[in-house]
């Protein structure tokens, strides 16, 4: 049975008129993508201004004069409108910009290098399975060619035996690389169709009740 | 004027038609759904195992870290994973680093989760949006009562999990569903205090977080709505998830097929150019 639900309705009825766009730009697309645009701006604006009061002014109504700091960064962020003063901005971006490069260092050492170099050595140890092990040994030549690739760019001042060499295992690289950004697209494509098919269970089922 | 030949007739073909094909391939599996086999990947395994052998009164966080945009793909996942944990006698937080996440965990909550008997406050507490992205990760994880009050503005000092579990120190498990998250877990949770990171997140990006699972950096992956619906069939609970395969399988599929024939157009077209 069809839906008598008010908000099913209008997401049903925006959700067509977004889909117009497939036909072609429509003013039905154009009204509903400028109405999606402004409530979101308007709910971002919202919850925005929410997390200030409570995360900074709140606090300083209550005595904690500390709050008055980011409060006072926040707003010279501002001043990067007006070309006379916008060096006062400056300084809050790079203490942002300091602060999250500084923090993010300090666990990137870690888990995105260490831990990972430290993954791959441990492929190099056999195991029982046949099978396994060839996988590990792929991933380790994978591995090798990918680093050899971006970081052994020697131009042509290298014996040409060596180049011969450089240039296999930077041809095996660039397939690698490409089956791994093949596989992304592949899944971003898989992503795009499950957005689409939520959608038309919502119209097929919720809304029309099929 | 010579009348082109079919490949290049093919080759000039009108998109809207492509589209016409995927959006019926698709409407109609959705209204004759069919069952695909579907065989439980090693990620999905892995968390299912990891839940399963928590001890009780285990502290799992979960975060939320993307927008509603991509609630179809990441939903089902999240909704199985936390319907897993309140099945389990864990102690569960919720918390989210983007603005949208927090939405999403109290409406599932309240509409699609089974608590059971668990009481809020002293079996989970839902801390709701924390600001500062990795530098909010970073503080949330050293205090977890930083926010002050918790979703519904109480004040999290007084919600007995929260005296229980302090900090980050005190987690067996962090659940991020979502993507970019993830890297803000990794290196300010897992690889500052050693907690064992899961994730939940797209399709596009189960590339970029294999490493970390063969690694061991990650206990338990969930690819998008195909890890959705094997949990949900670890749980014996078919959901949204297991709702959307048949037919996303059999749309991708189309696609596929039309890739397939698009190159083969266009190269022959080439061909009978040449």
């Amino acid at each position: 049975m069809i839906s008598l639900d008010v908000a099913i309705w209008v997401a049903a009825i925006f959700n067509l008129l977004q889909w117009s766009y497939l036909y072609k730009e429509t003013r039905f697309f154009r009204f509903s993508e400028h109405t999606f645009l402004g409530l979101s701006i308007a709910n971002v604006l919202v919850l925005a201004i929410v997390n200030i009061v409570n995360m900074a002014i709140n606090p300083l109504m209550k005595g904690q004069v500390v709050y008055i700091l980011p409060i006072v960064l926040g707003i010279s962020i501002w001043t990067i409108v007006w070309t006379k003063y916008a060096w006062v901005s400056r300084y809050a971006i790079g203490l942002m910009i300091g602060a999250v490069t500084g923090l993010s260092i300090r666990g990137y050492l870690k888990a995105n290098i260490a831990d990972q170099l430290s993954a791959v050595i441990t492929l190099a140890k056999p195991t029982s399975d046949p099978f396994q092990n060839f996988n590990n040994a792929l991933m380790i030549i994978f591995t090798i060619a990918t680093i050899v690739y971006f970081f052994f760019t020697t131009g042509s001042r290298i014996p040409p035996p060596l180049a011969r060499m450089r240039s296999t295992i930077e041809r095996i690289a660039r397939y690698v690389m490409m089956a791994a950004f093949g596989t992304v697209i592949g899944g971003d494509i898989f992503a795009r169709t499950a957005m689409m098919t939520a959608r038309v269970i919502f119209i097929l089922k919720q809304w029309l009740g099929l | 004027m010579a009348k082109p030949d079919i490949w290049t007739r093919l080759q000039n073909v009108d998109a809207r038609a492509i589209y016409a094909i995927i959006g019926l391939v698709i409407a109609s599996f959705v209204l004759q759904p069919v069952v695909l086999p579907l065989p439980v990947s090693p990620g999905t395994r892995m968390l299912y195992d990891f839940i399963n052998k928590l001890p009780p009164d285990s502290v799992v966080v979960m975060s939320e870290e993307h927008t509603v945009g991509f609630w179809p793909e990441c939903g089902p996942g999240a909704v199985a994973v936390w319907q897993h944990a309140f099945q389990r006698p864990l102690k569960l937080i919720f918390v989210a680093f983007v603005q949208d996440g927090a939405l999403m965990e109290h409406t599932a909550l309240t509409t699609l989760i089974d608590k059971g008997n668990k009481k809020y406050g002293d079996d989970y507490v839902q801390i709701g949006f924390v600001a500062g992205e990795e530098t909010g990760v970073a503080a949330f994880a050293k205090d977890f009562t930083m926010s002050k009050s918790d979703y519904y503005g109480t004040p999290l000092e007084t919600l007995p999990l929260l005296k229980k579990a302090r900090s980050a120190k005190d987690v067996a498990l962090w659940v991020v569903t979502g993507s970019i998250g993830n890297y803000w877990v990794l290196r300010q949770v897992n690889a500052a205090y050693g907690v064992p990171q899961a994730t939940v997140t797209m399709a596009a990006q189960e590339a970029i977080y294999l490493p970390y699972l063969s690694s061991g950096q990650f206990v338990g992956m969930l690819n998008s709505v195909r890890g959705g619906a094997e949990y949900e069939n670890l749980l014996k609970r078919p959901g949204f998830g297991n709702q959307m395969m048949g037919a996303l399988t059999v749309g991708t599929g189309a696609i596929f097929c039309l890739v397939i024939f698009g190159n083969i157009v266009y190269w022959m077209g080439r061909r009978r150019r040449k």
